[in-house]
C-alpha cells in the first residue's frame, strides 16, 4: 500500500521527525467526535422519536403530482377487481419495493446503534475505571479508619490491664499498711511495757 | 550471591508468560551470581498435574530443584470458589482456600525454602498470585523479592494480596501501571521497587522472503501472535478487521500465528498459521506491517517489546492500561477503544509507510534504551545492591 493521499491524512498533521502518539490519538479521536455517524448515509430530516443521528425510516414517496390523481382515479375505477391487480401487476413491486425500503432503513438503524454502543463503551469503561479508583481510595481510607480503631481497641486494652494491675498494687499496699500499723501498735505496746520494767 | 529464583513452572518447553520470563532472567543472570531455580513438578497450568522428574537437573547450566505438585486443580470447584470470593462477603479462609485451589499445591516446595533459607541470599518469586509466592514469601519475607507480573483482573483485590505486596524486601514490576495499581492498592511506597520488564532473544538468522514462499503469503498484511483466545480480544479483533475489510477497499491480510481456543473465521484474507518456531515467528513479525495487539490484560506483552526490536509499529487495545501506556512512552503504536478508533488508527497506518517507518524507528530506540539484556540486567543488580546497602 503506497503513500497514497486520503482524507485521513490530509485531516491529520504529523511530524515525522518527531512523532507524537499522544498527539495524533487525540486529532483522530477529535476527528471520530465530529463526525458520529461517519459511516453512515446522511438523514437530513429530524423526529422526536428517533435520536438525531439515527438515520430514518423510509419516508412515503414524492409529493402528490398528476401521476399521483391518476393513481387514485384508476384505482376507484379498478376497486372492485383491485384484489386481483394487486395481486398481479403494480401494488406488488410496491409492496415488495417498499419492504425493501424499510429492512435498509432498519439494517441501517442497526449500524447506527451497533456504532453508538462502541463509541458509548469507552465511555462506559472510563466511568467503570473512575468508580475502580474511587472504591480504591474509599477502600484505603476504610482500612486507615480500621487501622486506627485497632489501635485504639490494643490502647484501652493496655490501659484496662495496667489499671488492673495497679489496682492489686494498690490492694497489696493498702495490706502491707495495716500490718505495719499492727506491727506498730504492738512495738508501742511493748515498748510500753519495756518501760514499765525498766523504770517501774 | 545466590539466587533462589521461585516459579510455578519452568523448563524448555514454557514459550511464555512469567515462566519464560524468569527463565531468561535466571539465564542471564547466572554470569553474576549462583542461582537455583525452585519450582513444582507441572507442566500444564490448568491442572498443574505432575509432569517433570521429581528433584535435581540441569537447564542450560543452571539448576533446577523440582517439588511434587500434591493436588491437582478440580476446575470446577476452584471456579465455584473463586466466584464465591469475587462475587460475596467472605473471610479471609475463604481466600486461603481460593489460594489452596489456585495452587500449584507443593508444600514441599515451601518446606524446601524455610529449611535452606540460610543458603541463599535473596529468594525472587514470579507471579503474585499463586500458592509458592504467598507462602514462600511469608516463609521468608526479609530475603524475599517479587516480581508481582500482575495485571489489572479482579484477584488483585483480594485483601490476601494487599499484605502479600507489602512484605517483601523488594518488587521489580513490568510496566509504571503495573506499580501504580500495586502501590494504590497496597500503599507500599515505601518498599524498593523499579520497573524492570524483560529482554527478548532474537533469532541470529531469519528471512521474511522465506517465510512468506514457506506459508504462501502474499502481498500486505499485519500479524497477531499470541494465544488467540476471547480474554485475548482476538473476537472482538476478527470483528473489527472484517467490517474494516467490508468498509474498505484493500486487500491487507490478518496473520494469525499462535495455538487457536477460538473459532478463526473463514475467510480468505484471515491466515491461521498456529504454532510456529521462533525463527519464523520473528521472520512473519518482520515481513509484517503493523502487530495487532488486542488483548485486554497485559501485565508487559513480550511480543510487543518484539515488534519494537523489529522496527514495527503496534496498534493496540487502549483498554489494557499497560498497553497504552507502553505506546504512548515509546511513540511506537496506536491505541483503540472502539470500530471507529480502529478503522482510523487502522487506516492511518496502512497507508503511510513513511509513518510506519518513524513509529518502528521510535520503536527500536524505546527497546534500546529500556529493554536490552544490559539494561535489565543492571537494573536487577541495582536493586540486590540496594538492598545489601541497606542491610
Amino acid at each position: 500500500m503506497g503513500d497514497k493521499p486520503n482524507s485521513i491524512n490530509e485531516e491529520i498533521k504529523i511530524d515525522y521527525d518527531n512523532i507524537d502518539v499522544e498527539n495524533i490519538m487525540r486529532q483522530i479521536k477529535d476527528k471520530i467526535s465530529s463526525q458520529p455517524e461517519s459511516s453512515e448515509p446522511e438523514q437530513p430530516v429530524q423526529t422526536d422519536y428517533f435520536s438525531p443521528q439515527a438515520p430514518l425510516p423510509p419516508q412515503p414517496e414524492g409529493p402528490p403530482g398528476s401521476r399521483a390523481k391518476i393513481k387514485k382515479i384508476m384505482l376507484k375505477i379498478f376497486k372492485p377487481i383491485s384484489p386481483f391487480i394487486k395481486f398481479l401487476v403494480l401494488p406488488v413491486h410496491q409492496e415488495l419495493k417498499d419492504t425493501i425500503q424499510n429492512l435498509h432503513a432498519t439494517n441501517q438503524r442497526i449500524d447506527f446503534f451497533e456504532g453508538r454502543v462502541d463509541g458509548n463503551f469507552s465511555q462506559v469503561r472510563q466511568k467503570l475505571d473512575e468508580v475502580d479508583r474511587a472504591t480504591i481510595s474509599r477502600l484505603e481510607e476504610l482500612n486507615r479508619v480500621r487501622e486506627y480503631t485497632q489501635l485504639l481497641h490494643n490502647l484501652s486494652h493496655n490501659i484496662v490491664v495496667e489499671l488492673t494491675k495497679l489496682k492489686i498494687e494498690q490492694e497489696n499496699l493498702k495490706l502491707k499498711t495495716r500490718i505495719m500499723e499492727k506491727d506498730f501498735e504492738f512495738l508501742g505496746k511493748r515498748e510500753k511495757a519495756l518501760e514499765g520494767k525498766v523504770f517501774g | 550471591m545466590k539466587l533462589g529464583f521461585v516459579v510455578q513452572r519452568y523448563g524448555l518447553e514454557i514459550n511464555g508468560g512469567a515462566e519464560l520470563h524468569c527463565r531468561w532472567v535466571v539465564e542471564r543472570l547466572k554470569k553474576f551470581c549462583e542461582v537455583e531455580v525452585l519450582t513444582t513438578r507441572a507442566y500444564d497450568y490448568v491442572s498443574w498435574k505432575n509432569h517433570y522428574p521429581e528433584g535435581e537437573e540441569k537447564i542450560n547450566g543452571v539448576s533446577v530443584r523440582r517439588f511434587p505438585v500434591v493436588r491437582t486443580r478440580n476446575p470446577e470447584r476452584f471456579g465455584r470458589i473463586q466466584n464465591h470470593i469475587l462475587e460475596n462477603e467472605h473471610t479471609f479462609a475463604d481466600e486461603l482456600q481460593w489460594l489452596e485451589e489456585e495452587g500449584p499445591l507443593a508444600p514441599a516446595l515451601i518446606d524446601y525454602i524455610k529449611a535452606h533459607e540460610d543458603d541463599f541470599d535473596y529468594f525472587i518469586f514470579f507471579s503474585y498470585r499463586y500458592y509458592h509466592s504467598y507462602w514462600g514469601i511469608n516463609a521468608v519475607a526479609k530475603k524475599s523479592i517479587l516480581v508481582p507480573t500482575a495485571e489489572h483482573d479482579a484477584v488483585i483485590h483480594l485483601s490476601l494480596f494487599k499484605d502479600l505486596f507489602r512484605k517483601p524486601r523488594a518488587l521489580i514490576y513490568n510496566s509504571f501501571e503495573e506499580r501504580n495499581m500495586i502501590n494504590a492498592l497496597s500503599r507500599n511506597h515505601d518498599i524498593v521497587g523499579d520497573v524492570v520488564g524483560v529482554g527478548t532473544e532474537i533469532p541470529d538468522e531469519f528471512s521474511s522472503d522465506d517465510f512468506r514462499r514457506k506459508y504462501g503469503i502474499k502481498g500486505d498484511y499485519v500479524i497477531y501472535i499470541g494465544r488467540i483466545d476471547e480474554n485475548k480480544g482476538c473476537g472482538q479483533l476478527f470483528e473489527f478487521f472484517l467490517r474494516f475489510k467490508r468498509e474498505e477497499n484493500t486487500d491487507v491480510k490478518l496473520v494469525m500465528i499462535g495455538s487457536s481456543k477460538l473459532n478463526i473465521p473463514d475467510h480468505p484474507d484471515i491466515v491461521h498459521l498456529g504454532f510456529l518456531s521462533e525463527e519464523d515467528k520473528f521472520a512473519g513479525l518482520d515481513g509484517a506491517q503493523v502487530l495487532m495487539m488486542p488483548s485486554f490484560y497485559e501485565s508487559l506483552s513480550m511480543v510487543t517489546l518484539e515488534a519494537w526490536a523489529l522496527g514495527k509499529p503496534v496498534l493496540a487495545n487502549a483498554l489494557c492500561e499497560v498497553l497504552r501506556g507502553q505506546c504512548l512512552r515509546s511513540n511506537a503504536g496506536f491505541y483503540y477503544g472502539n470500530y471507529f478508533e480502529f478503522r482510523e488508527t487502522f487506516r492511518l497506518l496502512l497507508s503511510t509507510p513513511r509513518l510506519r517507518d518513524a513509529m518502528g524507528k521510535n520503536g527500536k530506540n524505546y527497546f534500546k534504551r529500556h529493554y536490552t539484556w544490559d539494561v535489565i540486567e543492571s537494573k536487577y543488580l541495582a536493586i540486590l545492591d540496594q538492598l545489601e546497602k541497606k542491610q
